[in-house]
């Protein structure tokens, strides 16, 4: 406590100052609450990372020694050397790379625009492209699985190249382009109609107006969609699938890293899983390196967000001197 | 949306003027890429699938459509043929009812706690980035089948020794809960992450005004935040609906699945296309009272945008 | 002289049609072409062998490539759904349910190969020949690969109750008895638990005499009547007697508080399970440590020519496939023929994770599907020696008749499931098997319902092929 102890009479009150916090600080007991829950939920959400981190740093022995479980007696990179090799990590990252990079910024660039329509204009039909919007978010993907594969097969687009992936993020029918349309339209709707009209009539055009003023103020939903996005595209393995071709080779076309991670899969376990514990599960030693490819795999995303978490506190600044 | 003039008053709402004229063609611009993708990436398959729904489907050498014996038929077989559907429905939309306020104060209170000063803070906003690369993707199944997507004290069972002296009406509902409570949190990843960018726009100015007229943090909680926040809620709340009616582990998708793939003699692909229509109908209806209850009143958003304006 | 002649000639003739009548003859049909082409073939597992018999398959036959489409099990139907659409089938698909496939003509017509080849003639387990004859005259699909549903017996636990252990080629009155003796709660032993499966799926397919399919199906009924309701009372009655042991018990838990899964604790003397626990545990220092000593059987059989439950995928050629015979020809070399089964051998303890050292297989992860004694010993010398066992020749004697679950070979099997077995309204309980357990109904009966809903989704199925398929050509 940096403040000296007040006078006796005023010292109950002082505690109960300290304890229950008051307007500017936050007492012990709600501090005391506050880390408990960050800290619990935080345990949770780590614990899976860590149980993979540790086993795949594991050697033979720990691996098929039942009781060590946690902490491994050596540590050994084998794990990681044969994932790299099985992956073929560094070229299927970059290709990896390629592929969520420019995805990525096609979707965003795209999906702000269109967010901003909807919220900035009045026009006849947009209840009903509000409905097609929503519509596509929500229908389940099987349903149009068979038309869509139909159609991706009449356009000879799928080969191994980024054509589909770009094709799809700049007509705004990216992976999960509906939310990233329905953030931005959000955030749009939030600035004041007056202060884009008030540029307007400035006599900025209404484009000027859409990169000078609303871009700017929506800084924030920018970082996130864009977090989302590279997620969004490093994950899914099911449309890549479908984009890239099941016959594609990465030797030849573009691959990634989950793509490359699933040739893991232990088929059987996944048909007739019934006690697939850790403990029984099938090849213990390909399971360490499947946990060192995993963390491999994920270790980009992590370092993305390292690097963007950074603009969500600046983008507060921004916004703050665009005038809000 | 009515743009023909119905009189010739000047100030009449619908009177097309040329600015509206100018307004219609820029949201069109900005719309144009999107629309352009939406009508052939999703409208046609989604016309196609409409249409396949109302006849028999065999892929010989490509899609052959055939009539039934009468359009509507497959939709009228849902009704008969589901007859699991009420009870998966009903324990789907309780469980649906349950969890999205669970799903949406937690995420919202998280938000706000990784968005105050609290120490660490880039360490746990990193850690709560977590659920949104695993759940989203493969790894999450990898994690599952190992057992370790679940805290240790429920697989090794010491949760239950733990409550083991609890007499059994008790535990079990506890240890549901806390099941189901790990799911929520695994699923909450995207929704914090929205919130906290949310949270972004309510400017420390404005809790500064709040508090130097009195207000304490309960107080401009209420009166700033939430007010701010409410599309965001709502933004979450569809989000958080839709993920639940159609990912994968839904039950109902399940019935979808194997209707559409593995009876085809009972049931069948155009079939199963008609059941997703159906069931889509419904998740539609549920989003609209979910929209109903939480949108914001026209006339409150004039005030909060007033609000705005007077404190700058 | 000239009637002795034409009676020569006669009896010539006649003595030459005799041996032709009595040896059977098998034309195969030449080879399509010797063009260069390349052949598709869609598959889940397996991908490091597949890729090696490919290749040696590409220098018997060096104008045929081999290209191989990943899928998942997860995504096989929808994927085959997507290439049928696009007719763009692959020329061989493996697949885990049969219904969709007759639905729409996804698959060729092979019986004239297999009907022509000796070798499926001659040494294809009986089950495996007949297993794709949808409609008992044509075949359109054959088993891709097989893992037996193995029986562990605990030799530590027979040796502690002073039992001796049966021979590979036990029964099922044995199993029966086995299951119903070898509790003894004051040594924490208890006589049976189910691992993969229970008697109620294996037990109706023992029972049955010329079982082909689940439930006893013999490729015109099913058999609940002796087969299923005896396997399902067995199954419940040694339940409610305690001879199974329940993970999660009470009983167990006061046993192992740690609540391991029973397969792995030396407590249970019959255990049935996957083949592949062998690999997955016998073998590792998990159980190895342990001394636990699980000998491998074969499902035990209980009739004549009675079934033994089976890991089986299928696999067939597709219809839109310009090269049945070769096709044909690459199915056989990578599944089941001799040829690529003696090479499999070989590669077997060769192959490495690509870019790795760890092998691909540390025990192979399937079997033939001939009896060859030749290849059966190739194949027993790569599996692992137990040290208190090893008698993998008379193991691989022992498999007789490999039948699998309904999905991949009855027509309307999962219909029938889903609508009715588990589907349907028994008294007021959902699914058979649950009204049974909680005393709604008695099996006993059920088993002309049951068998009569089981026949009348077949006959959906098989009248809905029929007009996609076309009938079969008189003889």
């Amino acid at each position: 406590m940096r403040f000296k102890l007040p006078p006796k009479g005023a010292r109950k009150d002082y505690y109960k100052k300290v304890m229950m916090g008051s307007n500017d600080r936050r007492g012990v007991i709600m501090s005391v609450v506050v880390y408990t829950l960050l800290i619990t939920i935080a345990f949770i959400y780590l614990y899976p990372v860590l149980y993979m981190f540790s086993r795949s740093l594991m050697g033979k022995n720990d691996l098929l020694d039942v009781a060590a479980k946690w902490i491994p007696s050596s540590v050994t990179l084998n794990n990681y050397a044969s994932a790299i090799a099985t992956m073929d990590y560094w070229n299927s990252l970059l290709k990896n790379l390629a592929i969520a990079l420019t995805s990525t910024l096609c979707q965003v660039f795209v999906c702000s625009l269109v967010g901003y329509g909807f919220a900035r204009y009045n026009f006849p039909g947009k209840m009903l492209w509000m409905v097609i919007l929503i519509l596509s978010f929500l229908l389940p993907a099987q349903t149009i699985a068979v038309p869509n594969f139909l159609l991706f097969n009449s356009m000879n687009i799928v080969d191994g190249t980024l054509k589909p992936f770009l094709i799809t993020a700049i007509l705004g029918q990216g992976f999960k382009s509906c939310l990233c349309i329905l953030i931005f339209y959000n955030f749009h709707r939030q600035v004041p109609q007056s202060l884009i009209e008030a540029a307007e009539i400035d006599g900025a055009g209404h484009i000027k107006a859409y990169f000078q003023i609303a871009v700017p103020l929506s800084a924030a939903a920018i970082v996130v969609v864009t977090l989302f996005s590279f997620v969004w595209y490093w994950n899914e393995v099911d449309l890549v699938r479908t984009y890239l071709g099941s016959t594609n080779d990465r030797n030849v076309g573009l691959t990634t890293l989950m793509l490359e991670l699933n040739k893991f899969e232990d088929s059987y376990n996944a048909v007739y899983a019934t006690h697939a514990q850790s403990t029984t599960s099938t090849n213990r030693l390909n399971d360490a390196i499947k946990m060192a490819g995993t963390m491999l795999s994920i270790a980009p995303m992590l370092l993305m967000y390292f690097f963007l978490q950074k603009q969500f506190v600046e983008s507060v600044d921004k916004a703050g001197i665009t005038g809000e | 949306m009515a743009t023909k003039k119905r009189e010739k008053n000047p100030h009449d709402k619908r009177r097309i003027t040329k600015r509206k004229l100018r307004e219609w063609f820029y949201g069109y611009l900005f719309l144009s890429p999107w629309i352009i993708g939406v009508c052939i990436f999703f409208v046609y398959s989604m016309v196609t699938s409409l249409n396949y729904s109302v006849h028999k489907i065999v892929f010989d050498g490509g899609v052959q459509t055939q009539p039934l014996e009468f359009w509507y038929k497959n939709y009228v077989d849902v009704f008969t043929l589901e007859t699991d559907l009420p009870t998966t429905l009903g324990s789907f939309t309780i469980s649906l009812v349950l969890q999205l306020p669970i799903i949406i104060s937690f995420s919202l209170i998280i938000a706000m706690l990784l968005n105050g000063s609290i120490r660490c803070r880039s360490m746990f906003r990193m850690i709560f980035f977590l659920p949104v690369i695993i759940a989203t993707g493969p790894v999450m199944n990898m994690l599952t089948a190992q057992g370790v997507a679940t805290v240790p004290m429920m697989s090794d069972g010491s949760l239950a020794a733990l409550l083991g002296g609890l007499p059994s009406f008790l535990s079990e509902p506890i240890t549901e809960l806390f099941n189901s409570l790990i799911l929520i949190l695994w699923n909450s990843g995207i929704q914090i992450l929205i919130f906290l960018s949310g949270l972004q726009k309510v400017s420390n100015t404005m809790y500064e005004a709040a508090k130097i007229d009195g207000a304490n943090g309960w107080e401009s909680f209420w009166k700033i935040t939430l007010p701010i926040l409410k599309p965001i809620i709502l933004l979450n709340s569809v989000y958080t609906v839709v993920t639940l009616a159609t990912g994968g582990t839904n039950e109902i998708i399940e019935l979808i699945y194997s209707a559409t793939y593995l009876t085809p003699w009972t049931k069948g692909y155009s079939y199963g296309m008609a059941f997703s229509w159906i069931y889509t109908a419904i998740i539609a209806v549920i989003l609209v009272v979910v929209f109903l209850l939480l949108k914001e009143k026209s006339d409150k958003h004039v005030v909060y945008e007033k609000r705005l304006v007077k404190l700058h | 002289m000239k009637k002795l002649a034409s009676l020569v000639l006669a009896l010539c003739m006649l003595l030459s049609l005799a041996s032709f009548a009595s040896a059977e003859e098998y034309n195969m049909p030449a080879m399509n072409t010797t063009d260069p082409i390349t052949l598709s073939i869609m598959t889940w597992d397996d991908f490091e062998m597949t890729a090696a018999l490919a290749a040696e398959f590409s220098k018997i036959y060096p104008n045929i490539t081999v290209e191989i489409i990943r899928t998942t099990t997860a995504n096989v139907t929808a994927d085959l759904t997507n290439y049928a659409a696009s007719n763009s089938l692959p020329d061989l698909f493996f697949f885990l349910d049969l219904d969709p496939l007759m639905a729409s003509p996804y698959m060729a017509d092979i019986t004239e190969y297999i009907e022509n080849d000796e070798e499926a003639q001659t040494k294809l387990y009986p089950t495996l020949r007949k297993m794709g004859y949808i409609d008992g005259e044509r075949c359109f699909f054959m088993a891709g690969e097989f893992l037996p549903a193995t029986v562990y017996l605990d030799a530590n636990v027979f040796e502690t109750m002073n039992v001796e252990m049966p021979a590979q080629d036990w029964t099922w009155e044995q199993f029966v008895e086995l299951t119903q003796s070898m509790t003894d709660p004051t040594q924490n032993i208890w006589a049976y638990t189910n691992g993969m499966y229970a008697p109620v799926t294996f037990g109706p397919i023992s029972l049955t005499e010329n079982a082909i399919g689940e439930f006893g199906w013999n490729g015109e009924s099913y058999n609940f009547e002796s087969g299923w309701a005896e396997a399902l009372e067995l199954q419940q009655e040694n339940i409610r007697l305690g001879n199974t042991c329940v993970g999660g018990s009470d009983a167990y838990l006061a046993v192992d508080p740690a609540n391991e899964w029973p397969g792995q604790t030396g407590h249970v003397a019959v255990l049935t399970d996957a083949f592949w626990t062998l690999n997955n545990i016998y073998t590792k220092p998990l159980a190895l440590d342990r001394g636990i000593k699980m000998v491998p059987y074969n499902p035990p059989v209980g009739a004549e020519n009675g079934g033994q439950l089976a890991f089986l995928d299928g696999i067939a050629v597709s219809s839109g496939c310009e090269y049945p015979r070769e096709a044909y020809e690459l199915m056989k070399y990578l599944c089941w023929g001799k040829d690529g089964w003696m090479k499999r051998c070989e590669l077997f303890p060769t192959l490495v994770w690509e870019g790795t050292e760890n092998k691909a297989y540390d025990v192979p992860n399937c079997l033939p599907m001939i009896q060859d004694d030749e290849l059966n010993q190739a194949f027993a010398a790569l599996m692992p020696d137990l040290g208190y066992w090893n008698d993998w020749v008379s193991f691989m004697e022992n498999i007789k008749n490999p039948v699998t679950w309904g999905a991949r070979t009855i027509p309307g099997f999962n219909a029938f499931l889903a609508n009715y077995y588990n589907g349907a309204d028994f008294n007021g309980v959902i699914g058979i098997e649950a009204a049974i357990n909680e005393g709604a109904v008695d099996a006993y009966d059920y088993t002309a319902l049951l068998a009569e809903q089981g026949r009348y989704y077949y006959e959906q199925a098989m009248a809905a092929f029929y007009e996609i398929y076309g009938q079969p050509a008189a003889k």
